[in-house]
């Protein structure tokens, strides 16, 4: 557009040169016209005068009179009687002497007559010089008759005389005046040739620039026309335009609009009302800097996106409405710059965007919920069941059981089992299917050992159903390689369960073949599980890596599969970056194949595990087992009085802290995450002085990667041992960290632990446990009366840990509720205690108390609990005091929800 | 001035208003010197047979035209006084349509009376105040005021422009 207007400036000046040179040419050719005209018309008619006045043409007549008169005076010269004086006769010669003399005198008196070859001669000197006709004659023609008629004999001779001789020179003098009249007559001529020569010329010019100036007007009236189609045509397609286009001059004043523009804003078309484009767009400022503004930030906020911004624009009505603004920049005809706006009345997408979104949200927020829901069922029923199993295993471990009795434990047990591994399934789907979930640590292990790990894991189950397994090796031998180790073998067990299952009498094979990868320092690697079982159909192979597909429900049933053991193996496959391949033949059996390309990793020295433990017997231990939660707790301590040891229980960190400063056990087994005092500080505490300061102290936790286990040594903890605790671990623990206390105490070693070898037990998994407690933030607390060993206001990490894994929005959700139902439950609780009922109270202030716990609010909770105490006691009196610390305190947790944002 | 030259012009003016008179009586001066001018041809009834004989004195009657120019015959200007032609024609009682101007070498031409001006061209009797002989194109010449309208520069003027005029016939 800029450029376009420029040129035509340019053109437009350029035209104008032009013109005013083709101006001045014509105007130069026409003065020079005219003059030369002037000039040969000036000659012409003064050549013309010349011949008007006819001066010379004359001339041979004057010459030839002289020789007429000079005939007829010797005539009557002739006639003269000369003896008789004859009067008449006389007179007559007289008059003709007179007449003579006449034209002689004529002649010598006119110049123009002088110097003819005649003047010149001495004939005419012989008429008018000295002793000549005339002068001989005179004195006797103006003398009387008498003296006049005797010379007459000699003036006759004279005359005679004088006749013979002039005639030549007469006629040479008058052909050389012919002469000249010819030559003035060519003169004439050629001024005349000039002349017309010059006229024609003229004429010609004037043709020549007749048919210029009609070409010029044809030119031009073809110019204007195409130029009028052209404005026409730009007016047309502008102002059809359904987007509004206004011109801007450099003051962000209106200066046009189109048909579009002029509706939108409620406009007269064309109308010359100044305004600004400020009153109908809020963002545009008055002034040349608003234009500027305007323009920058087309260019700057979306440079990437043809240069639209979005303003506010406003209708006549003074409604506002979201417009699409693009800017192109442009100059005037007289070259200031002006702008032209293209708008466009966005409210339409606007909507629409804004229904999206809310469709989106509301599609999310189900997503979330349906999430949110599977990981708190499989949770909440992970625990129980980890709970029930563990009851099992000690109560078949550990009872006489008839054969009965036996059959429907091992029922139960089974069942549990699948109902575990259900659950687990779903947990870890939920995980992979989630995008942050599958965030497991890199670490480097060896696929060998993998793979024999799990062929191990299902060697009981293979041997109850005839299988057999071989394990094959390609390539690089026992190569080590890097990657989230768990969800490798995740999907080994579960392709390898899958085998297992549906095999009967067969041969498993797994065959690793490891090969140098593409880039340097990886791996290719290809682990295949053939077994020789009943095969899949063609057509169910793709619907068995589906969530929770199987292929015939009632025989999936009896063969205990939950249907997602092959989803989550490919899910897990696909988030390492590999995938898993099926061919099968029905009833030869099916070759399941993981692909993988992973980074070579290095080999690490062996750890002390299962494989490392000794057989030798464990003496019996005094263990101080410190676990808030009491089934836990309870299960912890039948496992290792079932191994012998002597148990002492806490129920909490300050509780331990407190049993462990009064007696010194061999071993202290530390929950982490507990009320009051925590497993760290726990440890601290022991560890700053005391009879058990150097007591191995084992943490058990069910996060313990290797920051934590880091963190949780950095406390003073010995090892760490991850939930669930299985006793072979316990085993290995408990003689590793202690082989110098054994002597102390084989005095107690009477009975021989019952190795009920690698049966794994379950432990009750806290849910708080699974929190990890990092230092929690301290908060002041600003009264003196609040009690010395009030728990910190928040447990930081807890709380973000929830977030984390039930999202800020369900956190918002509860946190907004809890706000509530605080404020409305101390209401109550004080209402309840002025009319007596201080159990009424209690179970109130429980209620809350839960609640606060459940969202880290240690410090509310606990003095709610005292309250509770208090109130259960009947010692209203305390409890009214506790009351306004948990006012207090309230107030200082609702803001600390409020600082991390998730109340207003 | 000379003595004889008051007298001249004394009875010049004597002349004059007899002359105007006699004019304006409608008859033409009767010649009583020596007979320079015969007016003939197609003249009024009252007209003699052998037409108007004028002397000097008789052309000197009519109201005098006087006038200075130069002329292509002579060097530089001079003064010449006469009597307008149409007025002498009008007091002969001409009634042609030409008159034919005869000079004493019987050159002779023929004016259109219609083309004669009321002042153009005079029968000049006097050049610079006095008369002119035969020898030097008197005693009559038919002038025009050459300078003082380019129309009388013409070939046709200059042919009318005869000197030793000595008869006028209209015809």
């Amino acid at each position: 557009m800029d450029n376009g207007l420029t040129d035509q400036a340019v053109q437009t000046a350029n035209n104008g040169v032009i013109r005013g040179l083709r101006y001045a040419a014509m105007i130069g050719i026409a003065l020079i016209v005219v003059v030369a005209n002037v000039i040969v018309f000036r000659q012409i008619d003064e050549q013309m005068m010349r011949s008007n006045t006819a001066e010379t043409d004359s001339t041979p007549w004057v010459l030839s009179q002289v020789e007429v008169e000079l005939l007829r005076y010797i005539n009557a010269l002739s006639n003269v009687e000369r003896d008789v004086l004859d009067k008449d006769a006389l007179a007559e010669l007289r008059l003709r002497f007179d007449l003579l003399y006449s034209r002689t005198h004529l002649v010598a008196s006119h110049n123009k007559l002088l110097g003819l070859p005649f003047t010149e001669s001495s004939d005419w000197v012989s008429i008018v010089g000295p002793s000549g006709l005339i002068e001989t004659a005179v004195p006797f023609f103006d003398g009387p008759d008498e003296a006049l008629i005797p010379a007459l004999p000699a003036l006759f001779d004279q005359a005679q005389d004088v006749a013979a001789g002039i005639r030549k020179p007469i006629v040479q003098s008058m052909l050389i005046s012919l002469r000249r009249l010819e030559d003035r007559r060519g003169e004439l001529r050629s001024s005349l040739q000039v002349f017309s020569a010059v006229s024609l010329g003229l004429l010609g010019l004037l043709a020549a620039m007749m048919i210029a100036l009609y070409l010029q007007g044809k030119t031009r009236e073809r110019n204007r026309q195409e130029l009028a189609q052209a404005v026409y045509n730009l007016r047309t397609t502008i102002d059809s335009s359904l987007e509004a286009a206004v011109i801007l001059d450099h003051d962000g004043r209106v200066i046009g609009c189109n048909r579009a523009g002029a509706e939108m804003f409620g406009w007269e078309e064309g109308g010359r009302v100044v305004r600004y484009f400020s009153d109908v767009v809020r963002e545009a400022k008055r002034g040349s800097a608003g234009l500027v503004e305007i323009a920058e930030a087309c260019a700057t906020v979306q440079g990437q996106d043809q240069q639209r911004i979005t303003l506010t624009g406003y209708y006549q009505n003074g409604m506002s409405f979201p417009l699409e603004l693009s800017l192109a920049q442009a100059r005037s005809a007289v070259g200031l710059p002006i702008a032209i706006a293209f708008l466009r009345d966005i409210s339409e997408r606007v909507a629409q965007e804004e229904t999206l979104r809310q469709a989106r949200n509301a599609a999310l927020q189900g997503e979330e919920a349906k999430s949110r829901f599977l990981a708190v069922m499989s949770h909440e029923m992970r625990t129980p069941l980890n709970g029930l199993l563990s009851a099992v295993e000690l109560l078949t471990s550990d009872s006489k059981l008839d054969a009965r009795q036996g059959r429907l434990v091992n029922i139960i047990e089974t069942c549990g089992q699948t109902t575990l591994e259900q659950v687990n399934n779903v947990l870890e789907l939920t995980r992979l299917q989630s995008t942050e979930g599958h965030s497991y640590p890199e670490t480097d292990f060896d696929t060998k050992e993998l793979v024999e790990n799990t062929v191990a894991q299902f060697e009981a189950e293979a041997r109850k159903r005839n299988n057999r397994f071989v394990i094959k090796s390609t390539g690089i031998e026992a190569p080590w390689l890097r990657g989230q180790r768990p969800l490798m073998a995740r999907v080994l067990r579960n392709i390898v369960s899958n085998a297992v299952k549906f095999t009967d009498g067969g041969v498993i094979t797994i065959a690793i073949d490891a090969q140098a990868g593409r880039a340097s320092d990886t791996c290719a690697l290809r682990i295949s599980v053939t077994d020789t079982g009943v095969g899949i159909a063609p057509a169910d192979r793709d619907r068995i890596f589906r969530a929770f597909e199987t292929l015939d429900s009632s025989y999936a049933r009896l063969k205990e599969g939950s249907g997602l053991g092959l989803g989550l193996a490919k899910l897990a496959a696909e988030a390492m970056g590999g995938r898993i391949t099926v061919t099968s033949r029905e009833g030869q059996g099916s070759t399941f194949a993981l692909f993988l390309n992973l980074p070579t990793g290095t080999e690490q020295p062996p750890v002390e595990g299962v494989s490392t433990q000794t057989k030798r017997p464990i003496n019996p231990l005094n263990v101080l087992v410190v676990e808030d939660n009491p089934v836990n707790r309870e299960l912890l301590v039948e496992l290792l009085q079932m191994k012998g040891h002597t148990v002492s229980e806490a129920s909490d960190g300050a509780a331990g802290v407190e049993m462990a400063m009064a007696e010194r056990p061999d071993i202290i087994l530390m929950d982490i995450s507990m009320p009051v005092m925590d497993g760290l500080e726990a440890s601290r505490t022991i560890r700053a002085g005391g009879p058990s300061a150097d007591v191995p102290i084992i943490g058990v936790t069910a996060n313990a990667d290797a920051e934590k286990k880091a963190r949780f040594l950095e406390a003073g903890m010995t090892e760490v041992l991850s939930k669930p605790v299985n006793i072979g671990d316990l085993d290995r623990i408990l003689q590793t960290i202690v082989p110098s206390s054994t002597d102390k105490i084989t005095d107690l070693g009477a009975t021989a632990p019952k190795a009920t070898a690698p049966a794994r037990l379950r432990l009750v998994i806290d849910r708080e446990a699974e929190v990890d407690r990092r230092p929690t933030q301290e908060v002041q607390m600003p009264h003196i009366d609040l009690p010395p060993d009030l728990p910190a206001l928040l447990d930081v990490d807890m709380l973000a840990d929830l977030e984390d894994a039930l999202g800020p929005a369900y956190m918002s959700r509860m946190a907004n509720r809890f706000v509530a139902e605080t404020n409305e439950t101390l209401v109550a609780m004080q209402l309840s205690a002025q009319e007596g009922d201080l159990s009424g109270a209690a179970q109130l202030a429980h209620k809350n108390a839960g609640a606060a716990a459940s969202l880290g609010l240690k410090a509310l909770h606990r003095l709610l609990v005292v309250y509770e105490n208090q109130a259960k006691a009947g010692d209203g009196g305390s409890a009214e005091l506790t009351k306004a610390m948990i006012e207090r305190i309230k107030h200082q947790s609702f803001d600390l929800l409020r600082d991390r944002g998730l109340t207003a | 001035m000379t003595l004889t030259a008051y007298l001249r012009a004394g009875t010049a003016a004597l002349v004059l208003a007899l002359g105007s008179f006699s004019a304006m009586a409608g008859s033409m001066p009767e010649a009583t010197g020596e007979v320079i001018l015969i007016i003939d041809g197609a003249l009024g009834a009252d007209a003699p047979a052998g037409g108007y004989e004028l002397d000097l004195v008789g052309l000197q009657s009519f109201v005098p035209e006087e006038f200075s120019t130069s002329t292509i015959w002579t060097e530089g200007s001079m003064k010449f006084t006469g009597v307008p032609l149409r007025d002498l024609l009008t007091a002969a009682g001409a009634v042609g349509t030409t008159v034919t101007a005869e000079a004493l070498n019987g050159y002779a031409v023929d004016i259109p009376i219609a083309d004669l001006d009321d002042k153009a061209p005079i029968i000049a009797y006097f050049i610079n105040d006095e008369t002119f002989s035969r020898r030097d194109k008197g005693p009559l010449w038919v002038v025009y005021p050459y300078d003082r309208d380019e129309k009388y520069k013409s070939e046709i003027s200059f042919a009318f422009s005869i000197w030793q005029l000595q008869r006028l016939t209209v015809n």
